[in-house]
């Protein structure tokens, strides 16, 4: 310790003038609001969500990124497995388009670093679009409307790169600003309730906040799911998308890790876990505890933590997000 | 002489090849492009700032101080982005770049890749250590609460302080013996029989120190591997051979112009041989009319196009052609020169721009050999500009008549010479102060390490920080903070002797070679340029500035490994001087303690961080007494913030204020003292309506408050919150801080006066350019600098001081207030005087504030988040 200590001060020699940017507000709460705006070219989002709807975008012309993102449905189908090009259940739990932007990663095993990336993946992927680029990209330009607005907002041809411009410059602008919980971040204390605001005492005291952080409250760190308790052995019949980010990395010490879902609109994100198997909040915040804390929490605290977690649900387009479209 | 055309084809194809050598050469030749090695630079450095920046973060998130991880994964895109950019840029180089760059930019992505890695890691494992050591104190609280109301708690109280003690001790040095001794106690407190009600917060205790003894060694390697993964020092590699490169490819340029100046000659005589053929031959002259005229034109407006100067003359050495470069460079136009002597439109002069060089062209023409100059001379044009230029001259062989006449072509080299100039000194030195840079530092280092090591030389290295440099930066922009190490270059290398080196480290750090130097003198030296720059202001727009500097020595011996080691030394006793108070010189020692001492900075930050949470500060207060009615009691008191270390001794705010400054800490121990004392304030109005109104507390705010925009929200919501008069609360703040930052202190004083608040000035007339600015600082009291005070009985000038100020304040409108009281005949001179309040020791000693005022009782500082909750409860 006295040598990292020594390592630690050494690092920080340099930073000696105080250059280390450190405001009262970042100490005081780990949770931070959504920024309330964003600046992106509108042509090219309109673009997007055309793209994002469209159908065309998959080989048998079935299967749209908004048929299992349902953007009126908090962002995600509501099933605990989406159906695949072959009308088969997925192998994981399709995760929310919102607020993707400000996840560090995408996907479960957080293998994407970009949006970009993201799309690119999921338009080969054979159980999704299952498609290819000059597949695709003869189809989009065949047909006019397409041909037009590429030109209009790119000012060239339909093109891979523009195609997954267009579709990764659309889900960022999927963010659901001032949540009721971000208004008290700003000040109103008065924006949630004294039940929420205690389950908001209560996430930072259990230790929920200690991954559960950031603008996303989540996904902005890998964990392990199962870190007091063995999950997968209490739950059974372990699958290759349990393994989670060992999956992509191979290393022992990454089995069963994943990236930190966001809290963001969870309220509406039924059912939970990467494997869709827990069916209301309540009870995914009884097994967090179970299994992540080594507690089995107090029914009254459960219901103040899930009241906290309702005041997560952001606006998009000035509306709040609802349970029904 | 027959002229056919198949030949005019062939000289047409020659010209032609020669033109496409010298776009050839002229393309190839071509240097880095000026952009791209910008952005190379810019990419490089930021890449090393957003390493440094991590590695400050990471060392924030292990001791608690930055509860998210947003900020961090920020800094992570950023170092990926630009080793990316980095990977961009100097593919645009490809051409020239070799494979010591590809290497060197492997080492980089390899590196952000291996350190993201590591970062991941320590994120993950980090988030549960924090965890456990939230759970592992909570635990031990409530134990030891609940404990302690029964009879048969006292045992497990015992255990479970021992317990923490001893975690405390393991986190501060986790090595196998403290480990150890976690162990034991965990094993006694298990080993206690349990009544029911503990046995829930003893599982979670005991399963939370396994967690830490688990978790804090796999996050403390994390930590340090991390470290270890020296991007920058990567990147400053892959600088390095860049700018190799670019150097050598400067230096390619160089070759590929004098092959394309080479070729122009060729080129040239080439053309003088046509025309003089074609002049030679009448028949072929008319027969070719049409075709030659193209061709001669042609033929000008190549020799006009060259990049050279070139003049032709005949065989007595007159000038018979000249091009546009040519006049340029001699002044003289072609009407001038056509038709005189060579020597007299050609003025050589050598280097040193005296001595008239020779006509080249005479001994030429006499024997027959070409001739160029060995190294660039001086062309003296009519008009007196100067050029350097390298001059050859060739023969030209006429059929058969001997020789035809001369060419002379002379290359401008001038931007060229100044580029090589410029380019090697730029290499080594700092664009902004002319100071050596740290490469040409280190090597420089680097010879005078051999020299000690072989020859037994003995040097000292001295690495100085400035102070408060941030000062400057943040109040006035960086143009200021620029001038100012521009202005203190200046000063710093007129106080050194010609054989020590100078050299600016990076940021406001410099290093400083003393050759064949010993201690004793270095210290001399260094306490020289200490004091110079101590005595040095530097103003800006108005404001001025104190700026202060700590140095650390370090000794060149035969004893010292490498640079790294002797500069790593030298910082490390630069941090010691910093530490030891400012404006210091520490010499390094092998067995440095002050590694000690910054170890124990970082854990002052954690003891910071954990007092504001669990109250471990103590307020104590000093009474400001009304100077003609001192023996009735206290009313205003200056309210001080003492900590109370675990072993119950009492520490004075010099102790961790430095550390609380370093890392921005002193805002939120403001906020802490401004939430206590509102509370307890609030409370005792509450409880005894009435009784208190004439109570006066001044509260102290750091440059760090008075620089954050959210204070005045903060003191403006607790007030309210806590049903406070404002009346009865007064801010200081120091002259200094409010003056340099007036643009943020003018109005957060104004705002709040205009709530109530009161408002003083500390340390009034320490800076002596003050008075102006008491004008625009609308506070009520005005606090007289202790320094003059103590010595008023004494000192007459002094005395003089006080009451200046004093009158001064009272025409102002302004309360008075004596710092340093510290003896009764003091107190007598300054109620003559006529100041309005004492404060000092012998006024009152500071005490803590429930004895000075027992019904203000020290509650937990409220939360801001739950304050409705509170209030009620207060009620």
């Amino acid at each position: 310790m006295l040598i990292l200590g020594v390592v630690v001060c050494t690092r920080l020699g340099h930073a000696s003038d105080g250059r280390i940017p450190l405001d009262t507000a970042t100490i005081g709460e780990p949770i931070q609001p959504i920024p309330q705006s964003t600046e992106l070219p509108p042509q090219r989002v309109a673009l997007g969500e055309r793209l994002f709807h469209d159908v065309r975008l998959s080989k048998t012309n079935t299967l749209a990124c908004a048929t299992c993102h349902i953007i009126a449905l908090g962002g995600m189908d509501r099933r605990a497995r989406s159906r695949t090009a072959q009308g088969e259940p997925d192998v994981i739990n399709t995760p929310t388009v919102f607020n993707t932007a400000f996840n560090f990663r995408q996907t479960w095993r957080g293998e994407f670093r970009t949006l970009e990336e993201q799309a690119e993946a999921d338009l080969s992927n054979p159980r999704h679009a299952n498609t290819d680029w000059d597949e695709l990209l003869s189809k989009l330009r065949a047909i006019p409307e397409y041909r037009r607005d590429f030109s209009k907002s790119y000012g060239g041809d339909v093109t891979r790169e523009t195609v997954l411009d267009a579709l990764a410059t659309y889900q960022r602008s999927l963010i659901t600003p001032d949540a009721a919980f971000d208004r008290f971040l700003r000040g109103e204390n008065k924006a949630i309730s004294s039940g929420a605001r205690r389950g908001y005492q209560l996430f930072k005291s259990y230790g929920c906040v200690s991954c559960h952080q950031g603008v996303n409250v989540g996904g902005n760190m890998f964990q392990k799911l199962g870190i007091f308790r063995d999950y997968f052995t209490a739950r059974g019949n372990v699958t290759m998308p349990d393994l989670g980010r060992f999956n992509v990395t191979g290393q022992e010490s990454d089995r069963h890790v994943f990236k930190v879902p966001s809290l963001r609109n969870v309220a509406l994100t039924a059912p939970y876990l990467h494997d869709g198997s827990i069916a209301t909040l309540e009870e995914a915040i009884q097994v967090m505890g179970r299994y992540q804390l080594d507690r089995e929490l107090p029914a009254q605290d459960v219901m103040s933590i899930a009241a906290f977690l309702r005041t997560l649900t952001g606006q998009y387009q000035g509306k709040t997000l609802a349970d029904t479209p | 002489m027959k002229f056919r055309t198949a030949p005019n084809i062939w000289h047409l194809l020659g010209i032609g090849l020669l033109l496409t050598i010298l776009t050839a050469s002229y393309l190839m030749g071509r240097p880095i492009d000026s952009d791209v090695h910008a952005r190379i630079l810019d990419h490089g450095r930021s890449l090393i700032e957003a390493n440094a920046n991590l590695d400050e973060q990471i060392v924030l998130l292990r001791s608690g101080l930055l509860r998210h991880y947003d900020p961090v994964n920020e800094t992570v895109d950023n170092l990926r982005r630009r080793s990316a950019a980095l990977g961009i840029e100097l593919s645009k180089i490809a051409g020239q770049s070799t494979q010591a760059i590809a290497q060197a930019l492997e080492g980089v992505r390899a590196a952000v890749n291996a350190k993201e890695e590591q970062v991941e890691r320590f994120k993950s494992t980090n988030a549960l250590l924090q965890n456990s050591l939230m759970y592992f104190s909570m635990a031990a609280q409530q134990l030891i609460v609940v404990a302690d109301h029964t009879v048969a708690g006292t045992p497990i109280t015992r255990t479970t302080g021992t317990l923490v003690a001893r975690m405390l001790a393991y986190t501060r040095a986790p090595h196998e013996q403290n480990t150890e001794l976690v162990r034991q106690s965990l094993a006694a407190l298990e080993g206690l029989a349990l009544p029911p009600k503990f046995a829930q917060d003893a599982r979670l205790l005991a399963q939370h120190a396994r967690a830490v003894l688990d978790l804090a060694p796999a996050t403390n390697s994390a930590l340090s591997n991390l470290l270890a993964m020296d991007v920058a020092k990567r990147a400053r590699e892959l600088l390095s051979v860049y700018l190799d490169q670019y150097a050598a490819a400067e230096q390619q340029t160089q070759i590929y112009r004098r092959g394309s100046y080479a070729v122009s000659i060729l080129l040239v005589f080439y053309l003088i041989f046509l025309f003089a053929r074609l002049q030679t031959s009448a028949q072929a002259l008319t027969r070719a009319n049409r075709a030659l005229s193209t061709q001669k034109e042609r033929a000008e407006k190549t020799l006009h196009a060259i990049a050279d100067g070139v003049i032709a003359t005949d065989a007595r050495g007159v000038v018979t052609d000249v091009n546009t470069v040519a006049e340029e460079l001699t002044g003289y136009g072609q009407g001038e020169a056509v038709g005189r002597n060579v020597r007299d439109i050609l003025h050589l002069v050598d280097k040193d721009g005296k001595t008239r060089l020779a006509n080249p062209v005479a001994p030429v023409l006499q024997s027959g050999t070409a001739y160029r100059t060995s190294q660039p001379v001086t062309l003296l044009s009519k008009f007196g500009t100067r050029s350097a230029v390298e001059v050859s001259v060739a023969p030209i062989g006429s059929d058969e008549a001997g020789l035809g006449g001369a060419v002379l072509v002379v290359h401008n080299v001038t931007q060229t010479q100044e580029l090589i100039s410029r380019i090697s000194h730029e290499a080594r030195h700092d664009s902004l102060t002319g100071l050596r840079n740290r490469s040409e530092f280190e090597q420089l280092l680097a010879e005078a390490i051999r020299g000690a090591k072989t020859l037994g030389d003995s040097h000292m290295l001295a690495y100085l920080d400035l102070d408060q440099f941030k000062v400057v930066n943040d109040t006035c922009g960086h143009v200021a903070g620029d001038e100012l190490l521009k202005q203190l270059s200046t000063i710093l290398l007129t106080k050194v002797r010609t054989s020590d080196i100078l050299a600016r480290l990076g940021g406001d750090e410099f290093g400083l070679l003393l050759q064949g130097c010993g201690v004793a003198q270095g210290q001399e030296i260094a306490e020289k340029l200490l004091g110079e720059i101590r005595d040095f202001r530097f103003s800006w727009k108005g404001h001025s500035f104190d700026v202060g500097a700590s140095i650390g020595l370090v000794p060149i011996m035969a004893d010292v490994v490498d640079v790294a080691e002797a500069l790593s030394h030298a910082d490390i006793a630069c941090y010691a001087a910093k530490d030891l108070g400012r404006n210091r010189i520490h010499v390094h020692t092998p067995d440095d303690s002050e590694l000690v001492r910054r170890h124990s900075e970082l854990q002052w930050v954690s003891e910071i961080r954990r007092s504001l949470e669990e109250d471990g500060f103590e307020l104590y207060c000093q009474p400001i007494l009304k100077l003609d009615a001192r023996d009735r009691p206290a009313t205003h008191f200056e309210i001080l913030t003492r900590y109370r270390a675990r072993d119950g001794e009492l520490v004075l705010p010099g102790a961790f204020i430095p550390a609380a400054e370093r890392y921005n800490l002193m805002g939120a121990i403001d906020r802490w003292v401004i939430a206590t004392v509102f509370a307890g304030l609030g409370n005792l109005t509450r409880s005894n309506p009435g009784a208190h109104d004439d109570l006066l507390l001044t509260i102290n705010l750091s440059g760090d408050s008075i620089n954050d925009p959210s204070l005045r929200d903060y003191v403006l919501i607790q007030a309210q919150h806590h049903r406070l008069n404002p009346r009865q609360i007064c801010f200081e703040i120091t002259e200094t801080k409010a003056i340099s930052n007036l643009q943020r202190t003018v109005p957060l004083i104004e705002t709040l006066r205009g709530a109530g608040f009161r408002f003083a000035l500390d340390d009034f007339g320490s800076g002596l350019s003050s008075f102006g600015y008491l004008k625009t600082l609308p506070v009520d009291f005005l606090k007289i600098d202790g320094s003059f005070v103590k010595d008023i009985v004494e000192d007459t000038l002094d005395h003089a001081f006080v009451s200046a100020i004093n009158t001064l304040g009272h025409v102002m409108g302004k309360t008075t207030i004596a710092e340093y009281v510290e003896g009764e005949a003091i107190a007598q001179a300054l109620q003559k005087l006529g100041v309005d309040f004492g404060q000092g020791f012998g006024l009152g000693r500071p005490i803590p504030l429930r004895e000075a005022i027992p019904g203000l009782s020290r509650g937990r500082a409220p939360d801001i988040w739950s304050s409705s909750a509170d209030a009620q409860t207060a009620d």
